[in-house]
């Protein structure tokens, strides 16, 4: 085990994937008790045209720029169809089919452009959809490290505030909380793990490192903090068991494997969790 | 109900009036001159050979441009009109067009599959009963397929038959010649650093022909994912027999050669990245890589330089 | 009829089938269903490919149908048991679905060339030479032959049994009650769906599928609260769309439908068009 550790990409791949399942863990629980586990489906369609646009702009394809390129198109379709919920009476499986479409159409219609303008430089803008955990290396490890820190710190900084308005938004306008400033900083910490997740497990996958986590987590424990921490924990050790795994099977896929894992996690956890009761702020 | 109906009359004549617009074929994609064949070709590589063996008798258009993956390949309107305008469709079948060949399978009064060699002569994928497509690696088999179709084209244009086979004869030559110049340049190479390392498999015609050992990180199937496992079986290979370089594909991204490359750096073997080799689409046309021949050479002199 | 012709009718008819269907999933407040089987089907067509042996654009139709039926039951079956959330019930099912597929791929048929292209990666201005052939005689292109019965199937259904698909979309519990049946019918409309996504998939493409579901009803919905009303607008809206999109296409010679990616296929001008409806329609109701 500590001999297999010691190559250099089997330790890269179980860190790698370690570091994105507990982030995504950690923030799936909000999007879970707000009942938007589909969030990472629609950041990650809507991240296409992010990366296309960031090409175009930068000419480059460092991963960081287009991480910046892919998240501030995320973040505005999220945006947009929190808004479409609020303001257009539409329920929010609709409003969320209708951006993640849309938006990547656009995407689509930028990339053919890219294509017919830049002949053979542009090959691989779209892997960075599909994600390949096993082709992670250093530098792109400690750009996903930094994102991931700085999306926690976000979280843990705004714990309180986060968890009342995920909980009860009405009472957190009456109490004069700072609504919109606070949603736009779970929607920034949301975005910014979804793109990370993206870069190992690929836009399909990421929906579920977001949802499931979550809901095993949910059958454990009651209190809030608490289910957040179990969340984070069982992204972690799925994405680092995946990871290690897939590195000494041969041709199994890091990424799915990952997901197979985590459902695993969820089936088990329904199957003999102890809680059958809704995730509350402070238990009663 | 008024609404309603408006809303019908609306969509119907608006659809009516399409139907109407876009039948009408409007300019004309084909170079069209009095008594030429009009022939559409898939690929770059086809329409690079049904150019040098039709010569003056036929006009030609490849629906994947220069530096077009197939994979890739996106339909526009004007392809559409150049299907319905062709005399003759040359597709490279085989496997490599995916859906695109069965449509072209159904039009057998029109389509000619060019690389429907002897399965005896193709390799097959991996323990599979399907062929490898990538066969302009081989130029002797290239040049079967160029007899293939100039069989074809003698039979859709019979006046022109002796053009053809004295067309057919020059390429040959020349693809004869191209094949011992490959040779020539790759004898440099010393036989342990005969191996081949890319990011996709399509250069095991290569291999055959000129006695290279090739290994791929992905497999042809776009579905399949790389795993970590073959990346760590190719870092092992590489450091223990010491091989010089690894190689990137114009058409393919570059990111799984780099990770290969630092694992390769991690277990104290410097490996170098020998450059970007032409696998699923030529180079630019005009460009010195922009024919079959072309694309051969350019590969093999990359090669020849990192491995050396 | 030129290739050209074809295109429209075939355009035009899965305007008319997604939107008609696509009304009663938004209604259901399952839109999200539509993304997750265009990405579920991946193991149903590995799964035909392993039965029939080999490559068979029926089987993997059929195995497709099959894995978005699958999706569709394991999510209900889920959100009404075990997560009351069907958020997170689809956000587990699809991804372990599609999982299951591609480790299955990379496994398995790491050289095979699979064609889950064919499937999901439809391209309308290459659909009218796809034709159906019985003997040497060809019968018209295969996604006319498919959507057309389709759309009348639809219709036919969801004509007969509108009332019990609105009181089942709108009130379960009370349908449940007072029409036995209605969630039986509730099923049927599943399986239209999965038939109708797949063909449209096989057409156009998964994401223009998928708009063209989705989004002329979120239009619509903008505009009326009449059912009826919104029924009829959404269609217009998505033939007006879909019309505009190809005139575009046409006059400006851009692809229809991109052939790009694993589950990624769209229509930039398609989009364009519905992008700026939406646009319009939103400020005015806003």
């Amino acid at each position: 085990m500590v001999d297999l550790l010691g190559d250099y990409t089997i330790r890269m791949v179980t860190i790698g994937s370690a570091i994105v399942g507990g982030l995504c863990g950690a923030l799936g629980s909000f999007a879970y008790v707000r009942r938007q586990s589909l969030v990472g489906d629609v950041v990650g369609h809507a991240a296409l045209p992010g990366v296309a646009l960031a090409y175009l702009i930068s000419q480059s394809k460092d991963l960081a720029v287009l991480m910046l390129g892919a998240g501030l198109t995320g973040l505005l379709a999220l945006a947009v169809s929190i808004l479409a919920v609020r303001y257009c009476k539409m329920d929010q499986g609709t409003a969320f089919a209708s951006v993640l479409s849309t938006s990547f159409g656009v995407g689509v219609l930028l990339l053919s452009l890219i294509q017919q303008t830049h002949a053979a430089d542009q090959a691989g803008l779209d892997r960075f959809l599909f994600g390949q955990a096993a082709t992670l290396v250093e530098p792109q490890i400690i750009t996903m490290a930094g994102v991931g820190t700085g999306a926690l710190a976000l979280m843990l900084i705004f714990f309180r505030p986060l968890v009342t308005l995920s909980f009860d938004p009405s009472y957190s306008r009456s109490t004069g909380l700072p609504v919109v400033g606070l949603e736009s900083i779970l929607l920034v910490a949301l975005v910014s793990s979804v793109v990370v997740g993206i870069s190992v497990a690929g836009v399909v996958l990421v929906a579920a490192l977001l949802a499931a986590p979550a809901a095993a987590a949910h059958r454990w424990c009651t209190r809030f903090s608490t289910l957040v921490a179990v969340s984070a924990a069982f992204g972690a050790l799925s994405g680092a068991t995946g990871g290690f795994l897939s590195s000494t099977w041969a041709n199994v896929p890091t990424g799915p494997l990952i997901i197979l894992i985590l459902t695993g996690l969820v089936i088990v956890s329904l199957l003999w969790g102890r809680r059958r009761t809704e995730p509350r702020e402070v238990p009663s | 109900m008024g609404l309603q109906k408006l809303v019908l009359i609306t969509a119907l004549t608006f659809g009516l009036l399409l139907v109407g617009c876009v039948s009408q074929p409007s300019a004309d994609s084909i170079p069209d001159k009095p008594g030429q064949l009009k022939v559409v070709t898939t690929t770059g590589m086809l329409g690079d050979l049904v150019e040098r063996v039709g010569g003056d008798r036929i006009s030609v258009k490849s629906l994947m441009g220069p530096g077009v993956d197939p994979h890739l390949y996106q339909a526009k309107s004007s392809d559409l009109l150049a299907l319905d305008q062709a005399d003759l469709i040359v597709f490279h079948g085989i496997g490599l067009e995916g859906r695109m060949a069965r449509i072209f399978t159904q039009q057998k009064d029109k389509a000619f599959e060019a690389a429907a060699l002897d399965p005896s002569l193709l390799l097959k994928a991996d323990n599979t009963t399907e062929p490898d497509p990538h066969i302009w690696f081989d130029l002797d088999l290239w040049g079967k397929v160029a007899e293939r179709v100039t069989q074809e084209l003698s039979r859709r244009d019979p006046a022109g038959k002796s053009t053809f086979e004295a067309n057919l004869r020059s390429y040959q030559a020349d693809l004869e010649k191209a094949k011992s110049e490959v040779t020539e340049i790759l004898r440099t190479i010393p036989p342990k650093q005969r191996v081949l390392v890319t990011a996709h498999d399509a250069f095991q015609y290569f291999g055959r022909a000129y006695g290279f050992e090739i290994r791929a990180i992905q497999g042809t199937n776009t579905a399949s994912e790389a795993g970590a496992s073959q990346i760590r079986t190719l870092a092992d290979i590489l450091t223990e027999r010491k091989i010089q370089a690894i190689f990137v594909e114009t058409s393919v991204s570059s990111t799984t050669i780099g990770a290969l490359q630092q694992a390769t750096e991690a277990r104290g073997w410097q490996v170098k990245i020998g450059g970007s080799l032409f696998s699923d689409a030529m180079g630019d046309q005009g460009s010195e890589s922009g024919s079959v021949i072309g694309m051969n050479l350019s590969n093999a002199k990359t090669i020849a330089e990192a491995l050396r | 009829m030129t290739s050209s012709g074809w295109v429209v009718v075939i355009i035009l008819l899965t305007c008319v089938t997604c939107s008609l269907v696509g009304c009663f999933l938004v209604l259901r407040r399952s839109a999200m269903t539509a993304d997750a089987v265009s990405h579920s089907v991946l193991p149903g067509i590995v799964f035909a490919f392993w039965i029939s042996g080999g490559l068979n654009l029926f089987s993997a139709f059929l195995g497709a149908v099959g894995a978005g039926a699958l999706t569709v039951g394991l999510t209900k079956w889920l959100t009404r048991f075990k997560l009351k959330r069907e958020d997170a019930a689809l956000g587990i099912v699809f991804p372990a679905l599609f999982s299951v597929g591609v480790i299955w791929v990379s496994v398995a048929y790491r050289q095979v060339h699979l064609d889950t292209d064919a499937i999901l990666l439809g391209e309308v201005l290459l659909a009218p030479f796809e034709q159906l052939q019985i003997g040497t005689t060809s019968l018209g292109p295969v996604s006319v032959w498919l959507l057309g019965p389709l759309l009348v199937l639809a219709t036919g259904y969801l004509k007969l049994f509108q009332k019990e698909l609105i009181l089942e979309s709108l009130d379960p519990s009370f349908a449940k009650v007072s029409a036995p049946a209605a969630s039986q019918i509730g099923s049927g409309l599943t399986l239209l769906l999965c038939l109708a996504v797949v063909a449209s998939f096989t057409a156009v493409g998964v994401v223009l599928a998928i708009a063209l579901l989705i989004v002329p009803t979120a239009v619509g919905r903008l505009w009326t609260d009449s059912l009826r009303l919104l029924i009829w607008l959404s269609v217009g809206i998505a033939c007006l769309a879909g019309g505009l999109g190809l005139f575009l296409a046409f006059g400006l010679n851009l692809s229809v439908s991109g052939r790009k990616g694993k589950s990624s296929l769209s229509p930039p001008m398609y989009w364009r068009s519905i992008l700026r409806a939406t646009g319009t329609t939103r400020r005015n109701a806003g």
